[in-house]
């Protein structure tokens, strides 16, 4: 048996100073606690405590309605479909995301320095803003002007082309498409970093023992990008929940709230129909709903787990 | 005003009568509430018109329609020449509730709305003429009268106003604002553009030159808080003088004051539809509380997606009214 000295072993020793006293610990914290406490905890509390409140947020008209607005919430359709298109919004986002963002990297990883054009080039949707990508959307699905429907006329697929925003059927699904496009780069980065922390001896042993590409992905690079995929899953679940950017610029939940998210309806209770203790009281659901929901996929995806 | 933060400006107007009558008549009871003035009209007369490709009309011998028949008429022409009749971009709400509006007046008068505000005694917004207004929009949805796409076009992108540049609608109902962004947008195009007022509805008790719109969107107020309220009164006036209001117009602005020098066709022509309606309905949208006006907008756009029948849209109504409005 030979001796391998381990990589630990040569690392240098914990600070000389030993633990750091309390006095220092609270200095150093004390920045990052004051500014989670102003601008998480406080607004957090604070929503909640507004939910109890019938008030157009502004004037001093505030009536203090204890449970009422929670009591509203829970039988009102508007929200309820909300919370739906909230949750198609996020199985469709790992469905969709994930398996292309894997591929993407998978096969940008193998192609190494070669790919650097294609990396560029996918990495672009991430870096535009949301707006204007939401507006360029709008031309490409007006069924007037936009070439999405000229493609498919021209395809001889006109029957395919619809009305994609205004109609109540597809104003979701169309959003959903370009939110896609929007944020597979991003998770396409993230397994990236992942695979390339993978020893490339692993792959050149199997490769030597004759193992087929497939079989390397299936048996090395998966198992290999777990932990991050679990990441992803989370990321793209927590982000479908609290959903508003392009959804607000495409549609505005429209039409007749076919594509309308939980925090657009928040967006317009609060901003358009001034009623800022209802529209808390939505933030408030929201927050509680993406902390169950976010609890369940994390104990799901580790219950999934293998270890190796 | 309930919460006790603005002054009430009428005895500031009682001691400057003169001052007072310079202001449209129309324009003041968008400003009144309680038989008290709380704020002094200051910006934009604007009210929504049917606009026009003359070019368009002329080529398939189209007039003006003045009656609902006759603008059924224009429809079918235009349909079988392929051409939308409407562009409408309906993603914004309150493009297609100015169809609404103007059909509840033509249908049952401009004192069905403020009924229904007032909470007067049978006054509702679930009155027949609200369910009639909604099967009207719907007859027109049905009849082709809107280009493709329209519940899901955005009027802040000119997703509307390109159908109309490119031809490929004749008409637009929208406020008179229109006329300047064209002018701008378009110089070419704002020679063929024309107006006409919204047509009549068969058996309606609307005056057919009530106008839907707002005499001055922008208004001041003086806050509470205010130490020296009569020298923020002579302020107002002096930002609402004969001096500034020139100003406005020369903006292509028209404020809501009598004898306004205005030389651009179409800008007197909107004058006068605006001095000459008997009564001016406030869009909804602003006229209602928030939440009320925020639920007119949404069954509106579902009536027109037919997505919702006429009577659910005016029973919500009604619903959230009787909450809203005590």
């Amino acid at each position: 048996m030979s001796f391998i000295k381990l990589p630990m072993a040569t690392m240098p020793k914990r600070s000389r100073l030993g633990r750091p006293s309390a006095v220092v610990s609270a200095t150093f914290l004390a920045p990052a606690i004051a500014l989670l406490g102003i601008f998480l905890l406080y607004p957090l509390i604070s929503s909640f405590r507004l939910s109890t409140l019938d008030w157009n947020g502004l004037g001093s008209t505030e009536r203090f309605i204890g449970a009422q607005n929670w009591i509203h919430l829970s039988h009102d359709p508007a929200f309820f479909k909300a919370v739906r298109n909230n949750l198609i919004l996020a199985v469709f986002s790992v469905l969709i995301q994930m398996p292309i963002a894997l591929t993407l990297a998978v096969m940008l990883d193998k192609a190494g320095r070669g790919s650097r054009t294609l990396k560029i080039l996918y990495f672009l949707p991430l870096l535009m803003s949301s707006v204007a990508i939401g507006v360029v959307f709008k031309n490409v699905y007006d069924p007037n002007f936009g070439p999405l429907n000229a493609a498919l006329n021209a395809l001889g697929l006109g029957n395919l082309a619809q009305d994609w925003l205004g109609d109540g059927r597809f104003a979701l699904g169309a959003t959903l498409a370009v939110i896609c496009w929007q944020n597979i780069p991003f998770y396409m980065i993230l397994f990236m970093a992942g695979l390339s922390s993978l020893s490339p001896e692993l792959r050149e042993a199997a490769r030597l023992d004759g193992a087929s590409p497939l079989r390397i992905f299936w048996h090395i690079e998966l198992p290999h990008l777990q932990g991050t995929l679990r990441t992803g899953v989370l990321l793209a679940v927590i982000g479908s929940l609290r959903y508003f950017d392009l959804i607000f610029v495409m549609t505005g939940g429209g039409p007749d709230g076919a594509s309308e998210l939980m925090a657009t309806y928040m967006y317009r209770t609060v901003f358009s129909s001034f009623q800022l203790g209802y529209g808390s009281t939505i933030a408030s659901a929201m927050f509680l709903i993406v902390l169950v929901v976010a609890s369940v996929t994390l104990t799901l995806t580790r219950r999934f787990e293998t270890q190796i | 005003m309930k919460s006790n933060q603005v002054v009430d400006l009428t005895p500031y107007l009682q001691q400057n009568p003169s001052f007072q009558s310079r202001f449209l008549a129309t324009a003041w009871p968008a400003a009144t509430f309680d038989n008290k003035v709380w704020a002094i009209p200051a910006e934009n007369t604007s009210v929504a018109v049917v606009f026009y490709n003359k070019e368009i009309f002329e080529k398939y011998k189209l007039t003006p329609p003045k009656t609902w028949d006759e603008l059924l008429h224009v429809i079918t022409v235009l349909k079988a020449n392929n051409i939308a009749p409407f562009a409408l971009a309906n993603k914004n709400k309150w493009t297609g509730s100015m169809y609404y509006m103007y059909l509840v007046d033509r249908i049952g008068g401009s004192d069905v709305v403020r009924r229904a505000v007032m909470r007067a005694p049978g006054g509702s917004f679930a009155d027949p003429a609200f369910v009639e207004a909604g099967t009207r929009v719907q007859e027109l949805v049905k009849a082709g009268a809107f280009a493709q796409g329209f519940n899901g076009l955005d009027y802040d992108i000119g997703a509307s106003r390109r159908l109309l540049y490119s031809g490929r609608a004749a008409m637009e109902l929208i406020g008179s604002w229109e006329a300047s962004t064209v002018k701008a947008e378009n110089p070419a195009f704002y020679s063929k553009l024309d107006y006409f007022p919204f047509p009549t509805v068969p058996g309606g008790k609307g005056d057919p030159n009530d106008v839907i719109g707002t005499v001055g969107d922008n208004f001041y107020s003086i806050s509470k808080a205010c130490a020296d309220p009569q020298a923020a009164f002579k302020l107002i006036q002096t930002m609402t003088d004969d001096q500034s209001m020139r100003e406005r117009v020369a903006d292509t602005r028209i404020p809501p004051v009598k004898n306004l020098e205005v030389t651009d066709p179409m800008l007197k022509r909107f004058l006068k539809t605006v001095f000459d309606a008997p009564a001016v309905q406030l869009w909804y949208d602003q006229e209602l509380p928030p939440a009320l006006g925020e639920l007119h907008k949404n069954t509106t756009q579902a009536l027109f997606g037919l997505t919702m029948t006429p009577q659910e849209a005016a029973q919500q109504m009604e619903a959230e009214a009787k909450k809203d409005l005590n």
